[in-house]
């Protein structure tokens, strides 16, 4: 039997709970924006000194930036490399995923372990390897041993993503396709690739952030002038806490917000895709 | 006669065009073998191998095989003074991380709002930021003359030193690796049917009881892939703990770059074996209780 106060007494007590819950959720919110945040405030600062709140605003350090002929470089590398690494990683990924869930693959499991492992594996330990690799091959310090370097990591995310694309999508259709006269390849190229072509886009986002933000590869296979823009930025930090980059950072921020939004979208469309698809 | 004819032929048509079927698959793979064979298997080989090589003076190095690079990580104080902070410094960020992931992924999985892809989105967005960016504005928050600092003086406080010690470097590792954390733990906690927690406080169980008992044992292999994600990338990470941290705070992966950086390739390779080793145990303990696929499925 329960008595009308400890009734009462549950009722009161879990939204006592949940809202010593909420508080901790919005402190955790603060702990993980903040940094983002206070960067990007600070970037328009007047202040020559890193001092929050500013006393006042201007585009002096984005202005800095731009005129360092050292930084513009590091971020033309840095944009040619993720570019070429995504288009590498999501041209083979691509293949990989179709091979792994549209055939029957013997060694599947061995190839999944595989792939899997440059993303286990510590970068620093990969970087070692390539950096001893590439010395020997007199390719040390090219964009190219970066380029390779950034595909080999990049790989995981894109089997990983398009191939949770490939299921989501109904083996019925381009059986469908096969049935009305299609070959394997039309059909694949026609029907299945079109259906998956978000999930695609949303690895090439992955890729790219992952090449973009990647540091101890360039750290180990850059040279004199295909210096990474994180490596450049950690060069400059090693001296003093440069204030010029906090607008780097916000740049960075933005492209970052930028691709996160966009892959949300993405995921967000093929998951409305495969609703489609269950209706019909 | 005729008909059976056609028959065969339409069969063995079949067979010839199921053969060469068969075969593609292992063509669309061969560009993914080769790029890992070559620049992930062939490297880690080669790292394997020149572990056991003897360093020569000059820099050089040569074919004598040996054991003292890993005697010498394993016996001199120094080293394994760093394996033991590397090690420790990762158990502390894990520990961390889940304590402050945990109550917070219960807490926006159980929340029901229309707005949670907005919410979740704020989750994922640090994830997504670069981590010399984040390790920059940690310098920026808790350098001598930095903001939290200026805070602290308000009150007449500190200053506290904050960087180039164990603090920031386990400030910075936390807030770089708590998304690592809060997605699985996520994904697991909202993945339980809620039912089954109804049905514990039907029968009499109470709101802790019901945690301890369903919710809580129902989450674990989102904490344990959380944990184990945290562990390794904590025991490889080298931009955190060589800015926030500093040279009073040398980590495994500075070493190996050290000693890269010094010459001394086979010592920097038995190094890096080391690393690989933990991480190979972790992941095939990993693997045997929860299940190595389950990594995949964070992003």
């Amino acid at each position: 039997m329960v008595s009308t106060g400890s009734v009462a007494l549950m009722a009161r007590r879990p939204r006592w709970r949940v809202n010593l819950l909420a508080l901790f959720a919005i402190a955790m919110f603060v702990f993980l924006l903040a940094p983002s945040a206070i960067v990007t405030i600070l970037s328009f600062s007047s202040s020559r000194h890193l001092e929050f709140p500013p006393p006042g605003f201007s585009l002096e350090w984005y202005q800095k930036i731009m005129s360092d002929a050292n930084l513009t470089h590091s971020m033309g590398v840095s944009l040619r490399i993720a570019v070429a690494a995504t288009v590498l990683a999501v041209i083979i990924g691509t293949l990989t995923a179709l091979a792994l869930t549209r055939y029957t693959l013997r060694g599947g499991t061995v190839l999944r372990l595989i792939i899997l492992a440059p993303f286990i594996v510590p970068y620093v330990v990969q970087a070692v390897g390539l950096f001893r690799v590439f010395l020997v091959l007199g390719l040390r310090g090219t964009v190219l041993s970066i380029i390779i370097g950034h595909t080999v990591i990049a790989i995981p995310y894109v089997v990983l993503v398009v191939s949770a694309g490939l299921l989501a999508v109904p083996k019925s259709l381009e059986e469908a396709a096969r049935v009305l006269g299609a070959n394997g390849f039309t059909a694949t190229v026609r029907i299945t690739l079109p259906l998956i072509k978000a999930s695609i886009a949303a690895s090439a986002v992955f890729a790219f952030i992952a090449s973009w933000d990647e540091f101890i590869m360039a750290f180990f296979l850059a040279g004199a002038g295909t210096e990474t823009l994180p490596l450049r930025m950690f060069m400059l930090l090693r001296d003093f806490i440069d204030p010029r980059l906090t607008a780097i950072s916000t740049f960075l921020i933005v492209i970052n917000l930028a691709a996160v939004l966009f892959f949300s979208w993405l995921t967000m469309r093929t998951r409305g895709a495969e609703s489609v698809v269950e209706e019909e | 006669m005729s008909q059976a004819a056609t028959h065969i032929e339409a069969v063995s048509k079949a067979r010839a065009q199921w053969r060469w079927r068969a075969l593609i698959p292992y063509a669309l793979v061969v560009p993914v073998l080769v790029l890992i064979a070559v620049f992930f298997l062939y490297p880690l080989g080669t790292v394997m191998l020149y572990s056991f090589y003897t360093r020569v003076a000059g820099g050089s190095m040569e074919a004598v095989l040996t054991l003292e690079n890993y005697a010498r990580a394993l016996t001199r104080p120094l080293y394994l003074k760093i394996i033991f902070r590397t090690l420790r410094l990762a158990a502390v960020t894990t520990v961390i991380a889940l304590l402050l992931a945990y109550p917070f992924s219960y807490y926006l999985a159980r929340l029901k709002t229309d707005k949670k892809g907005l919410i979740l989105l704020a989750v994922i967005f640090p994830f997504w930021t670069a981590i010399i960016v984040r390790t920059y504005a940690w310098l920026i928050i808790l350098g001598s003359k930095g903001i939290l600092n200026n805070i602290l003086g308000l009150f007449g406080l500190g200053p506290l030193t904050l960087i180039y010690n164990e603090t920031g470097m386990l400030i910075g590792l936390v807030h770089i690796l708590l998304p690592y954390m809060i997605l699985p733990l996520y994904a697991s906690i909202a993945g339980i049917n809620e039912s089954l927690e109804e049905a514990a406080r039907t029968l009499g169980a109470g709101r802790l009881s019901t945690f301890w008992r369903i919710t809580f044992p129902l989450s674990l292999p989102g904490a344990a892939t959380g944990a184990m994600l945290v562990f390794i990338i904590t025991i490889g990470a080298y931009l955190t703990p060589a800015l926030l941290g500093g040279p009073s705070q040398i980590v495994i992966p500075m070493l190996i770059t050290e000693q890269v950086a010094l010459l001394n390739y086979p010592f920097a390779a038995a190094l890096s074996m080391l690393l690989l080793l933990i991480v190979l145990v972790l992941s095939g303990l990993f693997d045997r209780f929860i299940g190595l696929e389950r990594l995949g499925g964070i992003y």
